[in-house]
Formats: structure tokens, sequence, C-alpha cells
């Protein structure tokens, strides 16, 4: 029994939780069992909240008995460890916060919260969710439940790759992620998901340890694309505390996914086939999923994005930029690690404070941010970013017009090894050039799985016009419909 | 051109020091970044305003109240070191002596 419930998606658990065949204390108990099973292999959860979710697990079956239920009543779920969760300890995957208790909640994390989701710990991650592959965490590396045809050790994509991996491997029945330059959809496409990032403006980024504020967006994992549609409902909606938020209605998305896609106009960006590295079967289920799409009843077009090339100089400029501004808040006075000896002066304690709390990524990317943005370069570097990204924005615009989604790949490989790109960081940042487009245009993308390679998943990514999930799930429910492969992890 | 100058006043600006054995390591993969955001000099940008946010709405205002008030024991509740319980007693952060 416990078995087949973790195996359970939202929508039928929601449906047997209300019809009294089973117990959110059954469903929580039997994530537990799993997580005791597997998270000392996968590592995919920094912290455990195991007895607050028998206790809400109670609360919750209290409130389906008195017919109270709200959208995601006694489900369980993973928080990534960016979101400030009140009295729980929240790490942002450095050593920097090892001891930091936020002493309130971030709006997302509340929001999921106050629809009934329970959480059962906070999962690891890329150290302040910068990385691709969860192999920059202070906590340890994160392994992908999926190991291929050739049974090895794999990543699970990053940032989020704890929240990932826990929703693979059936640790959670869903997952909060953040996404910055691809942070939910990468790792959802190395690991069988659907994930999704909405507009930037949709979640409040209150509560949310920074990264690159004009990109850092919240998003979620889950096993299909009607259990994203309910949970990214749950966490949209405009927030005073957070002066990017959008106050615009959020829309009812998993009635979107019950819609037909006839007539869908649905653009294929032909000049980023071009890009380095993308293997054959990636350009395959490409080919395959517009095809599937076609026979859904969408018509498809040829479309150009040229100045996407740009896209990852100009992300590796604005972000750096941004974190190091974002960063220079861990200064080791008010919260965070503190390194000091006697005799130190404010500048030494600051130094040695940083330079302890920090990894080896952190570092570069914040010493990349004060390179771009030092005299003399600011112009050379920032500024220019600044301009290349409004032409990217504004060629994503200019396509809008003629179709109404965009389908491309989520990233060029399927995951990969843990050796296999750490000599050079353009390697691994290589990894998310299907993704940040989309993230500096600010617009709407989600990952559904649509592929095989070498035993492992492949996603393919849509993306649509801003405040335009609505069609974007309407393509994301033809797709997977089409597709119509269940992903599942050997072994679990 | 990444080279030790320019690693030590980016360890200055960042107020980040790097043991000198990683130092070698830390020029060759920050010249690797350089060299691809250098790319971006091939973008013609004339005429283009720089995009600082993709929001486009302008900011909410709300009414000129007092919200956050009451707080004072969280502001002071993950104050770190040696000197944390001090901190959360008199309800100031301590830094270093910066005076002599």
């Amino acid at each position: 029994m416990s078995e087949e419930l973790i195996k359970l998606k939202i929508t039928e658990a929601t449906e047997m939780l209300r019809s009294k065949k089973i117990t959110s204390s059954e469903l929580v108990e039997a994530h537990i069992t799993q997580i005791e099973k597997y998270n000392k292999t996968l590592n995919a959860y920094i912290c455990n909240t195991h007895d607050g979710a028998r206790v809400s697990a109670k609360a919750s079956d209290a409130k389906i008995a008195q017919g109270e239920a709200r959208s995601l009543e006694g489900i369980p779920i993973a928080i990534k460890d960016l979101y400030c969760t009140k009295d729980v300890r929240t790490t942002a995957g450095s050593r920097m916060l090892e001891n930091f208790i936020p002493p309130y909640e971030s709006t997302v994390s509340g929001n999921i919260l106050n629809q009934g989701a329970i959480s059962l710990g906070k999962a690891n991650m890329d150290e302040f969710a910068m990385g691709s592959a969860n192999i920059t965490s202070y906590y340890g590396n994160v392994i992908n439940p999926w190991r291929g045809d050739k049974d090895e050790d794999l990543v699970p994509g990053g940032s989020s790759g704890g929240s990932s991996a826990a929703v693979a491997s059936f640790m959670a029945m869903a997952a909060l992620g953040s996404d910055t330059g691809g942070s939910v959809r990468q790792p959802a496409a190395f690991t069988g998901l659907v994930g999704v990032k909405p507009t930037y403006g949709r979640c409040s980024r209150y509560g949310m340890v920074a990264f690159a504020s004009s990109l850092d967006q919240a998003g979620i994992f889950t096993r299909s694309v009607e259990d994203a549609a309910i949970c990214i409902e749950a966490i949209m909606g405009w927030d005073m505390k957070d002066s990017t938020s959008l106050n615009e209605p959020v829309p009812d998305l998993r009635r979107s996914t019950a819609q037909s896609v006839k007539g869908i106009k649905i653009g294929i960006p032909i000049d980023m086939m071009n890009l380095d590295g993308i293997t054959p079967t990636v350009l395959t289920m490409w080919q395959r999923s517009a095809d599937i799409l076609r026979s859904a009843g969408c018509e498809i077009v040829d479309i150009k994005l040229p100045t996407s090339k740009y896209a990852l100089p100009t992300y590796y400029v604005i972000a750096p930029a941004e974190a190091s501004a974002n960063l220079s808040r861990y200064d080791g006075v008010r919260y965070g690690l503190r390194v000091e000896d006697a005799g130190m002066s404010l500048d030494e304690m600051y130094i040695a404070t940083r330079s302890a709390g920090f990894g080896a990524e952190v570092k570069r990317r914040v010493m990349i941010g004060a390179y771009v943005l030092s005299s003399g370069f600011k112009d050379a570097y920032y500024t220019k970013a600044q301009k290349i990204r409004r032409i990217i924005a504004n060629e994503f615009n200019e396509n809008f017009e003629n179709v109404d989604a965009i389908l491309l790949p989520s990233a060029p490989t399927p995951a990969f090894g843990f050796n296999q790109k750490n000599d050079d960081p353009v390697t691994m940042y290589l990894n998310d050039i299907f993704t940040i487009p989309a993230s500096l245009a600010g617009l709407p993308a989600m990952s559904v799985p649509a592929g095989m390679q070498d035993g492992l998943p492949l996603g393919m990514q849509i993306v649509s016009r801003a405040l335009d999930e609505h069609t974007m799930f309407r393509v994301a429910a033809a797709l997977e419909k089409g597709v119509g492969m269940d992903f599942v992890a050997k072994g679990y | 051109m990444i080279d030790l100058n320019v690693i030590k006043k980016l360890s200055k600006l960042a107020k980040i020091n790097l043991p000198a054995n990683e130092v070698d390591g830390f020029i060759s993969k920050l010249q690797s970044v350089v060299n691809m955001i250098d790319s971006l000099k091939e973008v013609d940008t004339e005429g283009i305003e720089p995009l600082t946010s993709a929001v486009q709405a302008s900011l909410y205002l709300r009414e000129d109240k007092v919200t956050d008030g009451g707080i004072v024991e969280d502001l002071f509740s993950n104050v770190p070191g040696s000197s944390g319980s001090l901190a959360q007693e008199i309800k100031c952060y301590i830094v270093p002596k910066v005076v002599e």
C-alpha cells in the first residue's frame, strides 16, 4: 500500500483523500518511509520536518472530514532550501547560512502551505542557486535517481537539484524550486518531471534568498502537467511585500490543461538548432514534439531568435552583477556566519567571514560581478548586457505577434556524470543555453518530459507570452498526452 | 586579461580572500568566463535602451503607515559570533572596534 501511495499523482491522491479511501497521515507516512530508505544515497533533503508533517497531516485529515479541504490539502511536498521558512533552518545550500533560522515565512512557501500542502523538509540546492548540476552545495552533491543505461551516478540538474531528485524518487509529490536562468526547467528535464517557471512577477520573491533579483522567479516540480497547474496556481499572486510582484488575477490553469490546442500557432526557433553541444537525440525529440503538436491541431511555424545565441554571455554579466550586490549583505554582523579573531578590524572580520562562508562557485560569480561593475568596465559589460537583454526580449515579443508559443528543448543533453564538466565553468554554463533566453525576457516557460536518450529522460520547453500561462499549459498538456510515456526512474 | 593584479583588486572589492594555492586555478577559470562575455562586443546596440527589469508595471505605493514595527526580537534572533548573546540582550549589533 505504502509503495502505491507514493506513486500517486496529486490529482489522484486528492480524489482518494476526499473520498476517504486514504488519509493524509498515511500519505505522509509513506513518503517518510521512502525518504528514510533513499535520502541517505540521493541527499535530496538537507533537513527534515517530519514531526511537523505528521501534525499537519492530522490537521489536514480533520479539514477533509469537515468538508473544508483546500486545493492541496494533505499533499506532502519538499521546499527548496532557498525559501525562508519560519523557525525552520534555511541554508540556501551555503555554509554562510548554516545556522540561520528565519523568524518569518516566505510568501510563496506560505501560499502553498496555506493551501494545505505539507512540508516534508528542505531540499538541497546549489549554493545560493548558483549551479546547473547541484555540485556546489555545502551540504554535498545530490544524486539523480535516474542512472541511465550505464548505471552510473549522474547529476540531477541544478540549481534546484534536491527538489527534482525528491519528486523523481517519490520522496515528495511536488517540490518548490526557483529559476533564475533555468534552475527549475533544466533539473526537471534531467529527472523526467514537469517543471514550471511562470512570468517574472507572478510569484512574490519575498523571503526567497536573493541571487539575481531581476531574474529570480519561483517555480514548481511535479510528475504531471495537471499537478503543476494546481501547484503553480497556489503560489502565484500579488504581494505588496515585493515591489516587482504583478497585480494580475491568477488564471485557472487546471482548466487550461483540458482545453484543445486546435489553431494554436507554435514557433520553432530554427536558428537555435545550430547551437553548440546539442545531441542528435535532442534534435529528434524536438522534431517529434513538433509533429505531436501538429497532429493535435497546432500550426507549426519556423521562427528566428537571432540574438539568443548571446543570451549566455548576457546572463553571465547580469546575474553575477546582481549577485555581487545581493550577496554583499553577508557581512557577519546581523545573521549568518561570523569568523573573527581577537584584534581583527571590521574589514578583516568581513573578509574572514566571506572567505570562509562562500564556496568556490559563489566566490567566482561574486568576483565576476565585481569585475563587470568595476570602474572602467561597467559600460562595456553591464550596460551593454542590459541593452542586449532588451534586444533578446524584443525578438521574443516580435515573434509573439505571429505565434502563440515557442517550442525548444530544455537542455542540450540528458543528465551527465559528476566529473564531466568540472574543469571549465563555461562548459557547465552551456547547459542553460535553451533556458536563459526566456529568463532574460521574463517570460513564462515550462519543461515537459518528451523523450529518452541512453535510458535517461529529456525535456521539451514551452515558452509563451508574458502572463499567458494559460496557452503554455494548454500546449504542455497536449504534448504530455501525445508523448504518452511514463517517466519513472528504475528501482523507485 | 585576468592576472594577479586584477584578482587582488577584485578580492578587495568583493571582500573575499583566496588561498594562495587556489589563485592560479581561479585566474584561468575567470579568464574563461571573461572570454565568453567578451563576445557581447559583437552585438550592435546602437540606440538601444538598457533593460533593467522584465516588469514594466509602475511601483505600487502603499499608505504612509508604519507596518513593520514590533519585531525587535526577530531582528536579533540570528546574530552570530561570540558577541551574539550580548547583542540580543542590549539590542545593538556589535562589530570590531572601528575608532581608536
